[in-house]
């Protein structure tokens, strides 16, 4: 088998010379998934995947705005906004939609990213119209009121507390996940993190609110996937119902990110009162999601630092005993994304030694690239991922609209895939000498800070 | 130096840590009621709202056809083809699980289980995990009360390599020697936390007092049980049960029937049979008149409530009505139990009800977890409600709700193929009929109140119901008294005299004139490993002792500094806590009063203000360590110090009792020391004290915690 794994990979790079399309009919699928896309009137996106193994529909939103949209001064807000969404609208009294799904024995949620924010709902296949009859009410008439606003702020600075200043590398992580590889003066789109600052969220204002959900709440921001057991011609006319009305808005400006990594190298030190031990981050600048090379530099990132087998892994855990923990792995975003690494030092083991250990390893990728055998096991990984994700209708539908608004449609997951199994292992050593360089790095450390002592 | 230690959790610190989407938090919804306009609106107070629409007609369930067959060795096949992603779910079922432990050897199938996948003779732990984890795919294994499994789930191309992995690890373990070792750790400070929690303590008596001693059903593990687990008892547990006629292998997703049947000829073709079947479970014996059975936990701010009793078999046709009731009466968070005792009342943080449904007969629960002052009253009400469920009819709005959410959950349970194969599996263990599942929908939708009533009156029985509530006997033990009557154990389950409880003055005199200055530095190990420092001084100061101790583990920082005379009468102690977590205590004590102030979290009791009498001979907190450095000490002895407990607002019993003598090794040496076991304070702790005078803490080990303190050095 191993034998045969290796022949797989030379035939891969010879054919990528030749036609993409060509190769795709020889290599393994994703599978197929039906779609049927289209707009309303009002500007409003329709995917439609009809999956009638088992009587589930998955009832999807994702509007298009993300912390990438928010301006200084007003960080924090996509997500704020996403937490008002929850707090009732024209014919939905506040957390009455949590209520009503779960008493219809589904479940639902909604999330928030730099890119996207997103909101889903599984529903036994007769209640479509009550998730459709949902998101349409919240789309259309969300109750924005002053005291909503006030609970929110407090639910969200209460969730900021937990989750970031009080949990250990919460904040290292934020730093080097956003605001330190992100040049923040060309780039501040991706250079000031989700939750935002405590300042800009007390600084929010009703006016503020408003101005956002006619922004970007607008139908015409936004996309509704709806995928399981239903009937398409009753979908399309439940949909018109529901949503054909609502109003379209002005098209948000476009997300300003100019070059992004322009700053660096760049290292920085956090003082972490919640840490005990000393963490490294580094984070090295990537293109965005239509760029080829980040599809390299994911298989790179799984082959690198993702499980017990992995190179980091096996020599700074297991070998050197240097880590207690490392991973590796490309952050891909809309707009330029990150490839990222993490390591725990072990206690008595110098920040410095991990930080070589990990240079020597990516050195020796760049020199020497990776085997046959280390790509073709990250691909079948990352089939096996993509296939995995997808068994739920919810899975589903979030990949739907994963690659409608990160590659600008739904069906291109079929060419995002093959691009993926397309990937060679000179592609690998290239990405790696193009893009993890000391040069292009922002490297974060974090301290364990003493606490303020109160003895006298 | 005794520290009170806050529960913690070592793998948090290494969670996830990249946060890139946030949540929108999953609150409890508050009551229903008529739809209300929301607050701060009045301008649109008049507005009329739109009801949502009405549900469409429920289609059927059109459940994946499976295909059964039996191999020449008995062994049982089922296929659920499922065609619609390429990925396949291979699971074999055998039937014996931890029911058939012996009774000394508790924890042998779970064990048994936990070491399938640890080496094979073609492949060691490593190999296993590589193998499955080169192409992307998941391996488990774990056991049940009546059976135990191990599935594979993979790309459907990669069926024959999860045959191929499923075989060697189900029909060829080796059971390793280290790989036990390693495993029993894991599985020993697991069960450590098991049983330092309240809702843990009571469930594990519940079902001893529901079943009785003799049923395995009433039985849980134990930590001498899993010690007394050898590498042979595991061999035989796995030559006696692995065999074709005790198991059933079910494969599900996109895959063929007659490659399935191949492949499994192929690698189970082997699997020897010759089963000998046991006699099936008696019923438990009936219970008398019901009474509360109290665990004392002392310190507790909260009491956790259990009523239950024995249910139903599982091929009872009554199961669905019962279901019905059970969603009803505490299934979710709009169920009777919930609204009333937590939105309505405001008593607790959440009361819900069980319906088991095991292969022999299963039991009926509902359990609370409340405010100690509330226990009498949640008691109380909880039996009103399952009163309430006999005596009237369940309305139309409240059935339609329960039959909706029963009807409307089932087909997101079988989304995946391998959700479908456990459903599939799980109605063959049971000895059910296919129906069961294929109509399972149909059969809640056609449960009448009058249905829900009759089941109500014959299985649901609060008169002969086992209670249990583990709480402060001090604090709830004279109110439930009122309630039924009371028999009071300790956590570890010993029977315990009321009197035990009543705090008394201490005449005992400690010597202060055999302590001496002095500065101790621990290592904190958590699962073995030292992750963090504590650091304890001992300084005179003023004409006062000054004792300040400073732990960091993790997240988590507690300092705290504890002042008493040279005659050994506290004077204040200051106590505080930083990280997720976080508290600050100061208290003062002067003739014969101790006043001051705590901020604890909420669910310790919030913050409150003290001015209280208290006992001859209390002491403050932290100031154990320092009278027991200066006690008297022998095996056998045991001391009761009354301390002031800011938690509770008032003066507990402290017990330090030494069990023995050890020889302790740490890295500041090897010392000869007694052994104390110390009970009463939030957390209870064994300390090994030097034997010398004065007896210095040289290792503290935290019940139910996986937290370890070593003395590294004295100065």
């Amino acid at each position: 088998m191993r034998k045969q794994a290796g022949t797989t990979g030379l035939l891969l790079g010879t054919l990528l010379l030749g036609s993409v399309s060509t190769a795709a009919q020889a290599r393994p699928t994703a599978g197929n998934i039906p779609i049927e896309t289209y707009r309303m009137d009002n500007g409003l996106r329709v995917i439609l995947s009809q999956d009638r193994s088992t009587p589930v529909v998955a009832v999807n939103v994702w509007y298009d705005v993300g912390s990438r949209n928010e301006r200084a001064g007003r960080t924090g807000f996509a997500h704020l906004f996403e937490h008002m969404m929850f707090q009732g609208s024209g014919n939905v009294a506040k957390t009455e939609h949590l209520q009503l799904i779960e008493r219809a024995g589904g479940s639902m949620n909604g999330t928030t990213s730099a890119d996207r924010t997103n909101y889903f709902q599984t529903l036994p296949a007769n209640r479509l119209n009550l998730g459709l009859w949902l998101e349409a009410d919240r789309m259309r008439s969300l109750d924005i009121t002053a005291e909503n606003l006030k609970n929110q702020q407090e639910v969200v600075k209460e969730e900021r507390r937990l989750r970031i200043d009080n949990s250990p590398y919460g904040s290292s992580s934020l730093a080097a996940a956003y605001e330190v590889p992100y040049n923040s003066e060309t780039c501040f789109a991706y250079g000031h993190t989700v939750i935002g600052s405590m300042q800009d969220l007390n600084a929010a204002e009703l006016s503020d609110v408003r101005d956002f959900f006619s922004t970007y709440y607008a139908p015409n921001n936004a996309t509704l996937t709806v995928v399981g057991d239903f009937d398409i011609a009753q979908a399309r006319q439940l949909i018109q119902e529901y949503f054909g009305d609502i109003r379209r808005g002005t098209p948000p400006a476009p997300v300003q990110c100019e070059r992004p990594f322009s700053h660096l190298p760049v290292r920085r030190t956090i003082e972490d009162r919640n840490a005990n031990l000393p963490a490294l981050f580094a984070s090295y600048g990537m293109p965005d999601a239509a760029s080829p090379d980040v599809y390299a530099l994911s298989l790179l990132g799984d082959i690198l630092g993702s499980g017990e087998s992995s190179r980091l892994h096996q020599r700074l855990v297991k070998q050197e005993r240097a880590a207690l923990q490392v991973q590796t792995g490309a952050d891909i975003r809309r707009g330029p994304g990150l490839f990222t690494a993490f390591a725990l030092p072990n206690q008595g083991v110098p920040v410095d030694r991990v930080e070589a250990l990990i240079n020597e390893e990516i050195e020796k990728v760049r020199r020497n690239g990776v085997t046959a055998d280390e790509l073709n096991k990250a691909k079948s990984r990352y089939r096996a991922r993509t296939i995995f994700g997808r068994q739920t209708t919810l899975g589903k539908a979030e990949a739907l609209q994963y690659f409608a608004h990160y590659h600008g449609d739904p069906a291109a997951y079929q060419a995002v895939f093959d691009r993926y199994m397309a990937v060679t292992r000179d592609d690998i050593r290239r990405v790696a000498n193009q893009y993890l360089t000391q040069q292009n790095r922002a490297l974060v450390l974090t301290q364990p800070a003493a606490k303020a002592s109160n003895q006298e | 130096m005794s520290k009170q230690m806050m529960p913690i959790r070592a793998g948090a610190l290494l969670g996830a840590l990249g946060m890139l989407a946030a949540c929108a938090p999953q609150t409890p919804p508050p009551a229903p009621g008529p739809a209300t306009v929301t607050p701060g609106q009045p301008a649109e107070a008049a507005r009329v709202r739109t009801p949502p629409p009405a549900p469409m007609p429920l289609q059927p369930v059109e459940f994946p056809a499976y295909r059964e067959s039996t191999l020449p060795n008995g062994l049982r096949l089922i296929v659920v083809e499922k065609r619609n992603l390429p990925v396949a779910n291979l699971s074999l079922y055998v039937q014996s699980g931890s029911a058939t432990d012996p009774a000394a050897k508790l924890g042998l199938a779970e064990m048994t289980a936990q070491l399938l996948t640890k080496g094979t003779p073609r492949r060691n732990a490593l190999q296993i995990s590589e193998t499955i984890e080169s192409v992307g795919g998941n391996l488990n294994a774990s056991a049940g009360l009546d059976y135990m499994s191990a599935s594979a789930s993979v790309l459907a191309d990669q069926l024959p390599l999860a045959f191929d992995l499923l075989s060697d690890v189900t029909l060829r373990p080796t059971f390793p020697a280290d790989e036990l070792e390693t495993a029993r750790k894991r599985t020993l400070t697991g069960l450590q936390v098991a049983l330092s929690q309240p809702g843990q303590i009571a469930q594990r008596r519940l079902i001893q007092e529901i079943y009785g001693e003799e049923n395995p059903y009433g039985r849980s593990t134990l930590p001498q049980t899993i010690s007394a687990l050898q590498r042979a008892d595991l061999t035989r547990f796995h030559q006696e049960n692995f065999k074709a006629d005790n198991a059933l292998l079910v494969v599900s997703g996109d895959v063929s029937a007659a490659q399935v049947e191949q492949l499994a000829r192929q690698h189970f073709g082997a699997m020897p049979r010759g089963f000998t079947a046991r006699a099936p479970l008696t019923d438990p014996p009936a219970r008398g008149p019901a009474r509360v059975t109290l665990i004392h936990r002392p310190g507790s701010v909260q009491s956790n409530i259990l009523v239950g009793h024995v249910g139903i078999r599982p091929d009872n046709p009554d199961f669905y009505p019962l279901q019905v009731l059970n969603k009803i009466v505490g299934g979710g968070t709009d169920s009777r139990l919930f609204l009333i005792l937590r939105e309505e009342k405001g008593w607790t943080y959440g009361a819900y009800s069980t319906l088991s449904r095991p292969r022999n007969v299963g039991y009926y629960l509902a359990s609370a977890e409340v405010r100690s002052e509330v226990t009498d009253s949640a008691l109380v009400e909880l039996m009103n409600q399952l009163r309430r469920v006999r005596e009237e009819a369940v309305s139309p709005a409240e059935l339609e709700a329960a039959k909706s959410f029963l009807a409307g959950s089932f087909p997101l349970r079988i989304e995946t193929a391998s959700q479908i194969a456990s459903q599939v599996a799980q109605n063959r263990l049971l000895g059910l009929p296919t129906e069961a599942l294929i109509q399972y929908r149909d059969r809640i939708s056609a449960v009448t109140a009058q249905d829900v009533q009759r089941v109500a009156r014959q299985y649901v029985r609060p008169e002969q119901a086992a209670i249990i509530v583990v709480g402060d006997a001090a604090k709830v033990g004279e109110s439930l008294r009122r309630v039924a009557p009371v028999a009071l154990f300790d956590v570890q389950g010993r029977a315990m005299e009321g009197s035990a409880l009543e705090v008394r003055a201490s005449t005992e005199r400690f010597d202060a004139s055999r302590l001496r200055p002095v500065t101790l530095t621990y290592r904190v190990m958590v699962q073995g490993n030292p992750f963090g420092t504590a650091v304890s001084s001992l300084a005179q100061q003023g004409g006062q002792w000054v004792g300040t101790s400073n732990v960091r583990l993790g997240p988590v920082t507690q300092e705290s500094e504890t002042r008493f005379t040279n005659q050994m009468v506290p004077v204040s102690t200051r106590q505080s806590a930083a990280g997720p977590v976080q508290s600050q205590v100061e208290l003062r004590f002067a003739n014969g009063r101790v006043t001051g102030t705590a901020k604890l979290p909420p669910q310790a009791g919030g913050d409150k203000t003290f001015n209280t009498e208290v006992v001859g001979g209390t002491l403050l907190p932290g100031m154990d360590e320092y009278v027991l450095a200066v006690a008297d000490l022998q095996p056998g002895r045991t001391l009761t110090l009354p301390v002031f407990s800011a938690q509770s607002g008032g003066v507990v019993n402290h017990t330090a009792r030494v069990t023995s003598t050890e020889s302790v090794t740490v890295p500041a040496g090897t010392f000869q020391t007694y052994r104390l076991e110390v009970t009463g304070g939030q957390q209870s702790f064994t300390l090994f004290a030097r034997q010398e005078l004065p007896h210095i803490v040289v290792r503290q080990e935290f019940v139910g915690q996986p937290v370890i303190l070593e003395l590294q050095s004295i100065k």
